[in-house]
């Protein structure tokens, strides 16, 4: 047996295995059913984990709402039921837990409690009015037919104390009708409630598929009705949708340019089963990579990580090439292995920077194709022993167009001056563009949501009102008591500005139940209070009342609430006893949330989620800004050490095509995904640069580089039409990136080698 | 007064909840709806007197109390209690339920919404409009109707056990009963129809 020989069998054997390995590997994750992921939450940095994080919190992300409207008051009544009904019937969907026994919980749970709890307004009115007034207007509100809400009956509670304070904690309450579906009357016309809970995570495609398809077809049935939804679940499956509708369109539209290219160009069934053999086992690499280093993928990474179709499949292009006009896969093999090394190498070089990325999801995409590349890689060299093709000579077509690509490139070498200044004012222009646009690390780049889901939630806010979950303050302390003491006084420094929600609404401090208690017994229950003065306007016996227990009851804190009240309170959620967490109410400015903490607040601090997001994305458009000046200049660096004043070529080829893409594709303000897609310009720049530099500029290398760059700026072409502002954005710079170096990296190679085409006969 | 009030509502046997009765009819709705629109007068504006009487369980005696009250379409509904101490109620659609000693010290009340839906239902006419909430029997009468209004839902009948109305071309007796036990009556006399 030959060296060869031993070389191919082992070769073969070990990419065979590797992909067999990876296939299996693939299969078993994908069956168990939990490989992908489609929360878009997880794609960027968790914040401080020792602080109380409520966005995360899986429990709230499991309840949705559906508001439904019809003109006819009745109909949308029925409507609303059969639509309540069919949803819950739905496996994954069950009922949310009844109102009515939430309000029975918090009646029975705090009835022994209902004197040492007041609301701010009752405060309030216990401190400045005196036992006269007090009992005067509850004597009218005795004889008024329409009583406020009430949480305890008149013989339990005369003041109807737990009314107020009750009212309190849920403002929208008394607006609820609570008829079988609640509904809620707002201008005229009637909104009927639905809710209802999963049992999975809103993220799993099965809670998706259980709850959009019944929302779709009550839209298609009752055109008359309006649904608004509000809920995770409704936000997760359109991102779903999104990132299942690209990954359709880069990689079917990828695999139809190349398919495409391939016959015309090639008219081989050899050189089509190659680029499959090719595109698969980059793909399986891929896949069992990324899925062997994370848990789960996410949707986005593989609608990114598409294009490494087109990414991979360029090295197969080399090959071919080479292969068709050598007549042999191992001689065009050995040819390109240098070249396909340092490009390669290169690329996963750049992929790898981004590993250090604070955002989970950019480091999913750099494992993914940088497994991608390196399957791509050991394809060709398996290929190399097992490809075979006839030697081809040229047609009169490919001559045709190799003699029209020397009229434009060679006249164009000739004029130095003119390339040059062309090359000075793409820069200049570059420049210009970062001055005038600046830089943008608005977070909402990340958002997938489209404009009438998040219409749908700002009228089921205003409707019903909600919680701001991205900015609050959170409070840390040694003990629970000093939790809420520093909590109560938090909200007191809050509260003439902003409406807030907190634990110590819901469980006052000690210190606070027993001021609240000494209040009620001096304005109220005690001698001369507002009780006595009104049994004595009523001229009736009051004994019963009278001779009520009003004693302080202790030992009513936090972790004696019942999960069902706590459950129905997300600030409960994510309080224990050394943490508690007050959160705004929705549609308040918040700008100056850090200059609420008043002197001397230890423990007290103002999170903000979407700011430290955008810092963190600023963060890292510098640190990636940096890296890849600090990459340019070593790359820089080892090509003139290795090609000498040749290696200017694939410098300057670089350099211009960046630029290019900057200044082409940037027009509001340079972001982080910008900055992340000249990472990938650079890559295939290199890659177009060093193949020109390896192997000539002649009619091969530059028919294979055309073929790699109309792949690739087919599928980043693609993703520039996504909804997606971050992969739109990404789209966009690759693909004028990649026009700009397909135009100047042959003119820069000639240039620099006095103009000399070197036709391979 | 008071006795004078009584004596009046006793004589003239007219009452403001006509239209309580008709919003309160529904399941059985449709059929007591055709059946008293036949019966009730229908007015655009209605005002007349009320007697009431709440029993509650820790007082041995009732509470009495009376005044005046109105209905318009467009003004809804206003409740002055004038014994034994004034206050006014006011009741409609756009402001929602608003309270006070006199009118120039209204303010809005956080009272329960299906409560300004019952008296709104009911006093503008829309029967269906408390459907949703409420399932009517036709209870037998000697003189007249008589109709139970029992909740839909657990979460009313915490707060209201169940409504009992009667009368004949007008509504004249409304029972409330609550859910804790306590209870709530009152007669109606209309004066004037318009």
């Amino acid at each position: 047996m030959t060296k060869n020989n031993t070389l191919k069998i082992l070769i073969s054997a070990f990419w065979v295995t590797a992909l067999f390995c990876a296939a299996i590997f693939c299969c078993v994750r994908i069956a168990g059913g939990n490989a992908f992921e489609s929360n878009i939450m997880v794609l960027v940095p968790s914040t401080d984990e020792a602080r109380p994080q409520l966005a995360e919190d899986t429990n709230l992300q499991k309840g949705f709402l559906v508001l439904i409207k019809h003109p006819d008051r009745n109909v949308g009544r029925q409507l609303a039921t059969e639509f309540h009904d069919t949803l819950v019937s739905q496996a994954g969907v069950e009922k949310e837990s009844d109102p009515a026994a939430l309000l029975e919980s918090l009646r029975q749970f705090f009835q022994p409690y209902r004197y040492q709890l007041l609301s701010r307004e009752m405060q309030e009115k216990l401190s400045t009015q005196s036992p006269d007034v007090i009992a005067e207007e509850a004597l009218r509100a005795l004889y008024s037919p329409v009583q406020g809400l009430q949480l305890y009956s008149l013989s339990d509670d005369p003041f109807n104390l737990g009314g107020t304070w009750f009212q309190s904690l849920y403002p929208q309450a008394a607006q609820i009708s609570p008829e079988i579906i609640p509904a809620l009357t707002e201008g005229g016309n009637t909104w009927y409630l639905v809710r209802a809970r999963l049992q999975e995570s809103p993220f799993s495609i099965s809670s998706q598929s259980a709850v959009i398809p019944v929302v779709e077809d009550f839209r298609q049935r009752w055109p008359d009705a309006m649904l608004v939804t509000s809920g995770f679940v409704f936000h997760a499956a359109e991102a779903t949708a999104t990132a299942r509708g690209e990954i359709s369109t880069v990689g079917l539209g990828s695999l139809l340019g190349i398919a495409l290219l391939v016959v015309i160009v090639f008219r081989s069934g050899r050189a089509v089963l190659a680029i499959i053999t090719t595109l698969t086992g980059s793909v399986l690499f891929a896949l069992a990579g990324s899925l062997f280093v994370f848990d789960q993928i996410h949707l986005i990474t593989l609608a990114f990580g598409s294009t490494l179709l087109g990414l991979s499949v360029d090295y197969c292009f080399h090959f071919l090439v080479k292969s068709r006009r050598l007549g042999s896969g191992l001689v065009a093999g050995r040819l390109i292995a240098k070249g396909l090394a340092i490009s390669a190498g290169s690329s996963i070089l750049v992929y790898l920077m981004q590993l250090f990325s604070p955002f989970p999801g950019l480091r999913q995409f750099a494992v993914f194709v940088m497994f991608g590349l390196l399957g791509a890689w050991l394809t060709i060299v398996f290929l190399a022993y097992w490809y075979q093709d006839s030697p081809h000579q040229k047609g009169f077509r490919e001559l045709a167009l190799y003699r029209l690509v020397q009229s434009f490139y060679l006249p164009a070498a000739s004029r130095k001056t003119l390339v040059i200044s062309l090359s000075v004012l793409i820069i200049c222009a570059a420049g210009l563009q970062i001055f005038r646009s600046g830089f943008s690390d608005d977070i909402r780049l990340l958002n997938t949501s489209s404009n009438t889901l998040i219409a749908d939630e700002i009228q089921v806010m205003s409707l019903l009102g909600g919680i701001d979950t991205q900015r609050y303050w959170t409070v840390v302390g040694e003990n629970q008591q000093q939790v809420l003491q520093s909590t109560e006084q938090l909200v007191s420094v809050l509260r003439p500005d902003i409406q807030v929600m907190a634990v110590s609404d819901l469980i006052p401090s000690q210190q606070q139940q027993q001021q609240n208690h000494q209040l009620v017994m001096e304005k109220l229950y005690g001698p001369d209070g507002a009780l006595e003065k009104l049994c004595a306007l009523m001229t009736t016996d009051c004994t019963l009342w009278q001779d009520g227990d009003f004693s302080f009851r202790s030992g009513l804190t936090p972790d004696v609430v019942p999960p069902i009240i706590a459950g129905a309170f997300p600030v409960f959620a994510v309080s224990d006893p050394n943490h508690s967490i007050v959160l705004p109410l929705q549609g308040q400015q918040l700008d100056g949330g850090r200059t609420f903490l008043f002197p001397g607040a230890n423990g007290v601090s103002f999170v903000d989620m979407v700011g430290e997001l955008s810092d963190t994305m600023a963060g890292f458009r510098t640190q990636v800004s940096w890296l890849l000046t600090l990459f340019l200049l070593v790359f820089s660096i080892a090509c003139l050490l290795l090609y000498r004043t040749k290696g200017i070529a694939v410098v300057s080829s670089v350099f211009i095509s960046l630029c290019a893409a900057i200044a082409l594709s940037a027009p509001d303000a340079i972001t982080l995904f910008h900055v992340l897609a000249l990472l990938l310009v650079t890559g295939l720049t290199i890659d177009a640069a060093i193949f020109y530099r390896e192997l000539g500029f002649n009619s091969d290398s530059w028919l294979a580089a055309s073929l790699a760059t109309a792949t690739s700026i087919l599928a980043f072409g693609l993703l520039a039409l996504s909804s997606v502002p971050v992969l739109q954005q990404f789209g966009v710079i690759v693909a004028s990136g990649l026009a700009c170096a397909w135009l100047v990296t042959p003119l820069f190679h000639l240039l620099v080698k006095s103009g000399s085409f070197e036709e391979i006969q | 007064m008071h006795a004078e009030i009584t004596g009046w509502l006793r004589r003239t046997g007219y009452g403001w909840g006509c239209l309580f009765i008709l919003c309160l009819c529904g399941g059985s709705f449709a059929h007591a709806q055709s059946s008293l629109t036949n019966r009730l007068h229908q007015a655009d504006h209605i005002e007349g007197t009320f007697l009431q009487k709440r029993f509650i369980s820790v007082l041995s005696v009732p509470l009495e109390s009376s005044g005046l009250f109105t209905f318009g379409k467009e003004s809804g509904v206003a409740w002055h209690t004038l014994e034994p101490i004034e206050s006014l109620l006011q009741i409609d659609l756009q402001h929602g339920v608003l309270a006070g000693a006199t009118a120039d010290q209204l303010q809005q009340v956080t009272s329960s919404q299906v409560v300004a839906d019952i008296f709104l239902g009911v006093l503008s006419g829309e029967l269906e409009r408390l459907a949703g909430l409420f399932s009517v029997t036709e209870l037998p009468a000697e003189d007249g109707w008589r109709l139970q209004l029992t909740p839909h839902t657990s979460q009313l009948a915490d707060q209201i056990a169940s409504i009992l109305v009667s009368g004949d071309e007008f509504v004249e007796a409304v029972v409330l009963q609550e859910g804790n036990g306590d209870r709530t009556e009152i007669v109606l006399q209309v004066v004037t129809v318009k």
